[in-house]
């Protein structure tokens, strides 16, 4: 379904809009859902959470903000990372790393951001393979496993080009 | 240790939790389409052949048919149609090795001209069509399950092209060009179809679950890749020559005795018929002459080269006449080719004779068969022969340049010399009925000698005599005797 295409139901008839959405982006949904959330118990509920903020803020999806699969798959990242965080505050795994950190004092938050300025600068001047890796890694939370069975390539040769990017972002963070 | 560096990965986390991907990015992240991609494009590459050189052909078709096994083995457990198109991608990929491996043989157009080779064929042909359905029937079923129409229109056309290229090849049936053009053009726009049906699938939100790999994409290709050029190495390595039968000269010669050999071996030298030839002649081929009456001689030295050196190799090639009667109304005629130089050989040379009769000549019927032999002298001093492995008569090529012959079919033989064999000789002969004395006697013999390494597709020496025109070929080199 194109966005000018849902954009133009959403004017005209929102209930149907709203079938059309869940109809169209559950799979992508799940797929999302999967790479963060590993407990199959835990994943229906979480689905059932993000419907539930997609059609409360189905209002707020304007066109020209932005496509309509990335404010979905944005709006699921978000709360299937948020519905782990609540469930996993005490578990000593790998996913604590993987959590944005706690707040911070108003120091701390100036170098935080000066950081995360120059991060931004530095992956957009990554190729387009290795933004990708990035992204599925960090954003969608997506298991070696699963990158290097989607792409193709084997856990070793993912996670050595993983190790080579952070490093390309760490001297690039250092020069900007 | 810089600080940004050891907490990259928390800066990560933090950083790209406040992102949004970019659109070009995110359209990336997509669980199946790189590898289906991957397998659509091999199908695509490895399909559409038409007017390519045989060379490049070749290299299309297995860069296609890697890339079609290494994507869709990640498909493999979806759905049955996904599995039976893994299976038979793998079967077209031993079919394919197979053929390539005869393609570097010797044996590439008598194998590809037999049975065996047009059912080979016809199964390469089947396979695909298998294949192309299993892919529509896959794709449909993953359709169904998102309730909206399959987009796979482009499948039922290529199959629907697919018959009509068996139709008109069964019936043989000649379209005009315009048409050929148009069914080119369908192909093109189907296979387009066929790539958009990823995007269309995605666009459905539907997403096939891939099946992890042991092997990385850039390894399974390499290790194909290194598969298909060994097996073309050693064919070619292998079967650059034919197989021949030698054996030693003397457990050959059973039908005369030693003394009835000698005195007609010293006939025919006494009609002045060289020694060389005469010693070289078969037992069956000597009975023939016992009754000789008188003989015609044309010497000549042809020179070929040798690759990658200045060096050349010399061959002293003689016709000889023989009449067989005291009204020389019947003739025997031999071309004898032999070399001089002592160099090693490789791959395999040829003769095409143009006999007598064929010739546009009225008055000359041949009688029995074309008989000949090889033989050479191993560093031991035993001579060793052997007959043609390959000899049989074909349409002639049509000239570019007239040479003053027109035969319409002419005679082929193929052979290796061994590759260090000395004194490297052979003979073809036959026998004629002229109608009166008087009728010249025409027949023509060319050499063909392989100068060059083994190639591939291999082209054999029979090949080069049986192509149309006078054609210089830098591997080849031709001479003419009449």
């Amino acid at each position: 379904m194109q966005d000018q295409e849902f954009s133009a139901l959403l004017s005209g008839n929102r209930k149907m809009a709203e079938e059309r959405l869940i109809q169209e982006f559950t799979p992508l949904m799940y797929y999302i859902i999967s790479g963060i959330e590993h407990n199959p118990e835990n994943r229906e509920d979480c689905y059932a959470e993000v419907c539930l903020r997609l059609l409360q803020g189905i209002e707020s999806w304007k066109i020209e903000r932005g496509s309509l699969k990335n404010w979905v798959s944005a709006v699921t990242r978000n709360t299937a990372i948020s519905l782990l965080a609540k469930e996993k505050k005490h578990l000593h795994t790998e996913l604590q790393d993987t959590l944005p950190a706690a707040d911070a004092s108003p120091e701390e938050n100036a170098i935080r951001n000066d950081q995360e300025r120059r991060l931004h600068i530095a992956i957009k001047k990554l190729r387009k393979a290795d933004q990708e890796l990035i992204y599925r890694k960090y954003y969608y939370l997506q298991s070696t496993e699963q990158i290097a069975s989607e792409l193709g390539h084997s856990v070793r040769s993912i996670e050595g080009r993983l190790y080579r990017i952070r490093k390309k972002l760490g001297e690039w963070m250092q020069d900007a | 240790m810089d600080k940004n560096r050891e907490n990259i990965d928390q800066i990560l986390i933090d950083a790209i939790d406040k992102a949004e991907v970019p659109k070009d990015v995110d359209s990336r992240i997509n669980p199946w389409k790189h590898q289906m991609m991957l397998a659509l494009w091999g199908l695509v590459i490895s399909s559409v052949l038409i007017g390519t050189p045989q060379v490049v052909g070749i290299v299309q078709q297995a860069i296609g048919i890697i890339l079609m096994l290494t994507g869709l083995r990640s498909f493999r457990r979806e759905n049955k149609c996904f599995f039976a198109a893994w299976i038979l991608t793998i079967c077209r990929v031993v079919l394919f090795t197979c053929v390539i491996a005869v393609d570097a043989s010797v044996y590439k157009e008598v194998f590809h001209a037999s049975a065996i080779g047009k059912v080979t064929d016809w199964i390469q042909s089947a396979v695909l069509a298998g294949i192309m359905i299993s892919l529509w029937k896959a794709f449909e079923t993953e359709f169904r399950k998102t309730g909206h129409p399959a987009g796979t229109t482009g499948f039922v056309i290529q199959l629907l092209v697919m018959a009509i290229a068996v139709f008109t090849y069964i019936f043989r049936m000649h379209l005009p060009l315009a048409l050929i053009l148009l069914l080119f053009a369908v192909v093109i726009a189907a296979f387009v179809f066929i790539l958009k049906i990823p995007q269309k699938l995605e666009n459905t939100g539907y997403i096939i679950k891939t099946t992890p790999v042991k092997v990385s994409n850039i390894v399974h290709i390499i290790i194909l890749s290194c598969i298909f050029i060994a097996i073309v190495a050693a064919s070619g390595i292998i079967w650059s020559g034919y197989k021949m039968k030698w054996d030693n000269v003397e457990d050959a010669q059973i039908s005369l005795t030693e003394a009835e050999r000698a005195e007609l071996q010293e006939k025919l030298t006494d009609l002045e018929i060289p020694e060389k030839v005469v010693e070289d002649l078969s037992d069956d081929d000597l009975v023939q002459c016992q009754n000789a009456v008188c003989a015609d001689t044309v010497k000549d030295d042809w020179y070929f080269s040798v690759a990658r050196s200045n060096d050349t190799k010399h061959m002293r090639v003689t016709r000889v006449l023989i009449a067989l009667n005291e009204d020389e109304t019947e003739w025997k005629v031999i071309h004898h080719f032999c070399w001089v130089s002592d160099q090693s050989f490789s791959g395999n040379d040829a003769i095409r004779l143009e006999p007598a009769d064929l010739q546009p000549v009225e008055g000359i019927a041949r009688k029995g068969q074309i008989t000949g032999r090889l033989l050479y002298t191993d560093p031991a001093g035993v001579v060793y022969e052997a007959p043609f492995p390959i000899l049989e008569f074909d349409q002639s090529p049509q000239p570019a340049i007239d040479f003053g012959s027109q035969a319409t079919s002419s005679c082929y033989t193929a052979f290796s010399w061994p590759k260090q064999g000395r004194d490297c000789r052979c003979y073809l002969s036959y026998c004629v009925e002229i109608e009166q004395p008087g009728v010249r006697i025409f027949s023509l013999a060319y050499y063909i000698h392989n100068t060059g390494a083994v190639r591939f597709p291999c082209q054999t020496a029979l090949d080069y005599a049986k192509a149309p025109g006078f054609s210089a070929h830098e591997k080849f080199e031709q001479r003419i005797s009449n």
